[in-house]
């Protein structure tokens, strides 16, 4: 793990104050101390250090983040800073939360240590997401209520919305309207679901119709370009996905790199250090080692559970798979944990493979013509 | 000042070049560079695939790594490890024209890595692969990186500036030489056989006169500054047919994009409504 920039998904906590049916985490109450954490931040700056890498960034999940008090990110941020500094390395933070505990006493952490920029997860229709005792009815109603307390104090909130069943029964339309009409979203991404981490009922019909999904998709995408593309609204990954086509950024989500192993790492409040956070915290099979016991990071990075991680797409070429795709640069055989939780094995694309072509295609052709439009203009 | 492809064995026998160092071990070559004439080196040529590259990662500067996957089970797929390397090191792949090499050019495309063709003997079914690779490296929308020799040609085309294939393949003797395994100093890989003369610098000029003296096919021939005998240098039977199919389908190629681009000019000159 070498070059620029690192990705540290970091978990400072696995209790959750939600109890969503579809969950991929095995929840427990550990959570990161500040003693730990800088021991934890030095390790991993003597990585970067080692490996001649200059910028990171820290990408705060739980559990749910907002159930440690402000003042642990304040000093957080301190010491991370102060340890990157002394090294010369730029450290950025972003943070994930169901939005459950936010009230304005988090105004200061997120404005100040999160450029004012917070991730969340909204799903419609919900039926998985709720708190404890409560209904998906009444988890949104408080998300929203939540929602509109942190915009209206200047917060940019972006929303992750994972499809179910009941998504597609309802079509395009109504999700769309849904986001971007009543809760008044400008910015969403659509992750597919998969069976990550303990069984569960709602994990049973996963995954999704493929041909299902790639046509909600495609219905979506239509709606959005007559309503929401020139007016601003960005549909994740719709809007990487046409940059991609008309311009060549690769700044594509994690699922389509062609090595997630070489950019992103997770570390749980224990210590362990895996690819993500399903990973991390439900296949302890898949975790690369400990990082208040190894040496090093380094040397931590070298298990042979990253190394296999890192070589599926090199097995999936063998295996004669993705190399006669016309969209292998994009995709490079999809997402390790989606093949692993379907599949039960690394060396398998990922399960909505015909979905993510039946996009790529349509996406390529809408940025032939975005691109022809603006040149007749 | 010239350059000189030599084997990390024979290091420091070339002084007051620049240097391509090339080896079977990545970990020689990353020695290399710790070597006293390092400065010199401009290139470093990994030429197998069956190591992990990591300790390129290691290496103690950045240098260009030009990855030559040479023949048909060369475990091509590992050129995935080089993405990572990539990160350090600006990497681009070499590929021999061999049966299936389509499938080395795509994966190495995908990575978004410059490639290169290295083309020896040519038969049809090979010339068919390559205008296979011509189609994707002209119509993908994908691709973000050259493929050569398409790319250089095409340009060439474009500018009315042509380049000879001896220059984008970079082979030209007056710029750059090979030193086989066993110490020899010979034209090129391609052209170990070949006698280079008194004065290897002169070795293009020399065949091109001999070519048009001729009075032969290149002498007729449309593509031959584009060529500039390239392919009669190591088999003065060569059939060119299919060579000049490819130039071809660049030129048409480049007619077209300028074609459009001329278009696209003219529509914003135009006065909006």
């Amino acid at each position: 793990m070498t070059g620029s920039h690192l990705s540290l998904i970091l978990l400072p906590t696995l209790r959750c104050n939600a109890d969503c049916e579809y969950c991929f985490e095995n929840k427990t109450s550990d959570t990161l101390s500040i003693d730990r954490l800088t021991l934890l931040a030095s390790r991993f700056l003597d990585h970067m250090e080692e490996n001649d890498i200059r910028e990171l960034t820290i990408y705060w999940q739980g559990g749910e983040v907002l159930t440690i008090a402000p003042d642990f990110y304040m000093r957080a941020r301190d010491v991370i800073d102060r340890e990157a500094r002394s090294r010369t390395k730029t450290v950025k933070h972003r943070i994930q939360s169901n939005l459950i505990g936010y009230g304005k006493k988090w105004n200061g952490v997120i404005a100040e240590m999160f450029d004012n920029r917070l991730g969340s997860s909204l799903d419609f229709p919900n039926l998985y997401r709720k708190v404890r005792g409560g209904s998906p009815a009444s988890f949104n109603r408080m998300w929203i209520r939540k929602f509109r307390e942190a915009r209206d104090s200047g917060i940019d909130v972006s929303v992750i919305s994972i499809p179910n069943e009941e998504t597609l029964a309802r079509g395009a339309e109504a999700f769309y309207t849904y986001y971007a009409d009543e809760v008044g979203l400008r910015s969403f991404q659509i992750n597919t679901p998969f069976p990550g981490g303990a069984p569960h009922a709602s994990k049973m019909r996963l995954p999704l119709p493929t041909d299902r999904l790639a046509s909600f998709f495609l219905d979506l995408l239509n709606i959005w370009l007559e309503r929401g593309y020139e007016q601003g609204i960005r549909i994740g990954p719709f809007d990487e996905l046409i940059d991609y086509f008309l311009t060549g950024n690769p700044g594509l989500p994690c699922i389509w790199h062609n090595s997630c192993a070489g950019e992103f790492v997770c570390i749980d409040p224990r210590g362990f250090v895996s690819q993500c956070d399903c990973w991390v915290a439900s296949y302890p099979a898949f975790r690369f080692g400990n990082i208040f016991e190894a040496a090093s990071l380094t040397e931590i990075l070298r298990s042979d559970a990253r190394r296999r991680i890192k070589e599926r797409p090199i097995r999936l070429i063998q295996l004669g798979e993705c190399i006669d795709c016309t969209y292998l640069s994009v995709c490079h055989g999809g997402c390790p944990i989606r093949a692993y939780s379907v599949h039960s094995k690394l060396e398998a694309k990922d399960p909505y493979c015909e979905t993510y072509q039946a996009l790529f295609k349509s996406l390529d052709n809408i940025a032939v013509k975005i691109a022809r439009s603006r040149s007749a203009c | 000042m010239l350059t000189y492809n030599v084997p990390t064995l024979f290091l420091d026998a070339y002084e007051d070049t620049k240097l391509i160092v090339r080896s079977d071990d990545v970990n020689r070559l990353v020695a290399s560079l710790s070597n006293a004439h390092a400065d010199r080196i401009v290139t470093i040529q990994a030429r197998s695939l069956a190591a992990d590259p990591e300790a390129l990662l290691k290496a103690p500067r950045t240098v260009p790594v030009d990855v030559v996957v040479g023949e048909p089970g060369a475990e091509y797929e590992n050129i995935y490890r080089y993405s990572e390397v990539a990160r350090k090191h600006p990497v681009r792949v070499s590929v021999r024209v061999f049966p299936g090499f389509g499938k080395v050019v795509k994966l190495a495309a995908s990575l978004n890595f410059p490639v290169k063709l290295e083309i020896g003997e040519l038969d049809r079914d090979l010339a068919a692969e390559i205008v296979e690779s011509l189609d994707y490296y002209l119509h993908s929308s994908t691709l973000g990186q050259p493929i050569e020799f398409f790319h250089s040609v095409l340009l060439g085309f474009y500018h009315n500036h042509p380049l000879t294939l001896w220059q984008v393949m970079e082979e030209d003797p007056a710029e750059l030489r090979f030193v086989t395994d066993e110490g020899k100093l010979v034209l090129s890989e391609r052209l170990a056989a070949v006698e280079p003369g008194a004065d290897p610098s002169t070795y293009i000029d020399e065949l091109r006169g001999e070519l048009l003296a001729e009075k032969g096919e290149c002498s007729l021939c449309r593509f031959f500054k584009n060529c500039g005998g390239y392919f009669r240098a190591a088999d003065r039977k060569f059939r060119c047919d299919d060579v000049k199919r490819i130039f071809q389908t660049l030129r048409n190629a480049a007619k077209e994009l300028k074609h459009d681009y001329a278009q696209l000019v003219t529509s914003e000159e135009r006065p909006r409504a």
